[in-house]
């Protein structure tokens, strides 16, 4: 009887896994198409289009939707998995950057980057643009803690550049980097978060104007407790400009929290250090400008978008090395790491 | 007759950078043909002192005018240099011919 059970459970076990498919969902910024990258064959085995300027992307946590921030069309865009069409263009109160999802999957959260800025609240369920954070900033990147209790915005203007607020009251928690000159481009850039064993957010890796790595901030002192400086290498050898201010553009922790990759735009590289210690590991050269990393589950793989070359780097993590890259459409930023039903 | 001279190289060796923001250097190559209309050279002149003009077709369909105008404001705030009416005039090029506006005119 037990071993006819343990049979059933492996069986279900499997087909549920068969019945996944695990993507890496590539954006292209000046495109108005969206690609899907299988992480075991790293082949593109699927297409999404109708977004132009498609800028954040976000999933359903059971994969049956996709969510994209249209910079064109002033949207978010509900994709089915399926049928990889869009289902609706939910309005937004301006021209939109990135974008999050709650943990439940209730509420996106857009950063809105034309004035006066702030984060729209979309419901995935009534598919309406259903409330307003007003943070006095235009906002670049929003993300919610892996414990799906904060919602944090990386933003520019204003009088705190990194703004945490409640997902339960969408009320401020606090805020950090308070703008240090007059310039439009000085704010927070993309954040990375790992977790403590009892789930809550231990530390966010902060990318910040004009720094070539990265701060680290532990999330319950609210205090800068590290920086980590890139490695350099002479101005002959970078990548050409333009770099928006943002010599170092892309960070991630892996899921198995055992490093951070940090992508340069100055080197065309892409940079890992061990956690928690944050040893320099090493660099990987991948194409020009890379501009955002993901992961496959197994963390067996990086997988950097890179911005002026239109193409994505695999890089195998365990020996460091860029093992394919991948074509995508013009200008890819931002990717995230799903599971799609096949 | 020596001052006239001085002039002349003057003239010859700086005019072509003065005529056209083209050619300074240090702008970026637009990356995309212009078409000739009004506003063309101050995007020109305006623009590519900090990016290529690579991104701007993909509005193509989507922006008008109204649209264009905050991005070109938010532009000079981030180091663009152009006067009240040029950001007017930018804004009008870019709503018809990479926007709208052309396509509500033949209506």
């Amino acid at each position: 009887m037990k071993i006819s059970f343990t049979i059933f459970a492996l069986v279900l076990l499997v087909d549920f896994a068969w019945a996944q498919q695990s993507v890496v969902v590539q954006t292209n910024s000046r495109d108005e198409i969206i690609h899907l990258i299988d992480t075991e064959t790293q082949a593109i085995v699927g297409q999404i289009e109708g977004v132009p300027v498609n800028h954040g992307a976000a999933a359903a946590p059971d994969g049956s939707e996709l969510y994209f921030s249209s910079e064109a069309k002033f949207t978010l865009d509900v994709v089915n998995s399926s049928t990889l069409q869009i289902e609706a263009e939910i309005g937004l109160s301006g021209r939109p950057n990135n974008i999050s999802i709650g943990r439940d999957g209730r509420y996106v959260y857009v950063g809105i980057m034309q004035e006066p800025g702030g984060i729209d609240v979309i419901d995935t369920q009534q598919r309406e643009n259903v409330h307003h954070i007003d943070t006095g900033s235009r906002v670049h990147n929003t993300y919610v803690t892996p414990d799906g209790n904060y919602l944090v915005a990386g933003t520019f203007g204003g009088d705190g550049n990194l703004d945490v607020f409640s997902t339960e009251s969408w009320e401020r928690a606090f805020r950090l980097y308070r703008p240090t000159t007059d310039s439009a481009m000085d704010g927070i850039r993309p954040i990375a978060f790992d977790t403590n064993p009892d789930g809550s957010t231990k530390n966010m890796y902060v990318q910040i104007s004009n720094l070539h790595g990265f701060a680290v901030v532990d999330f319950a002192t609210r205090e800068e407790i590290d920086r980590v400086v890139l490695p350099s290498i002479p101005e002959e050898d970078r990548d050409p400009p333009p770099y928006n201010a943002a010599p170092a553009h892309g960070i991630g922790v892996a899921p198995d929290q055992n490093t951070i990759w940090v992508c340069s735009r100055w080197n065309g590289t892409v940079y890992a250090y061990s956690l928690p210690d944050l040893e320099y590991l090493g660099g990987v050269k991948v194409g020009s400008h890379p501009d955002w990393i993901t992961f496959s589950p197994n963390s067996k793989y990086a997988y950097a978008a890179n911005g002026a070359s239109n193409d994505v780097s695999v890089i195998a993590i365990d020996t460091l090395e860029e093992v394919a890259r991948i074509p995508v459409g013009s200008a890819p930023k931002r990717n995230i790491t799903t599971m799609l039903p096949r | 007759m020596q001052l006239r001279i001085f002039f002349c190289w003057v003239i010859l060796t700086f005019s072509p950078q003065l005529l056209s923001a083209e050619t300074v250097r240090d702008f970026y190559e637009p990356g995309i043909a212009l078409p000739e209309g009004e506003g063309r050279q101050l995007v020109l002149a305006g623009c590519t002192g900090c990016h290529t003009l690579e991104g701007v077709p993909a509005y193509r369909n989507y922006w008008g005018y109204e649209r264009w105008l905050p991005m070109v404001e938010n532009m000079v705030k981030h180091g663009a240099e152009l006067n009240q009416e040029e950001i007017n005039v930018v804004a009008k090029y870019l709503g018809k011919y990479y926007g709208t506006d052309e396509i509500k005119d033949k209506r």
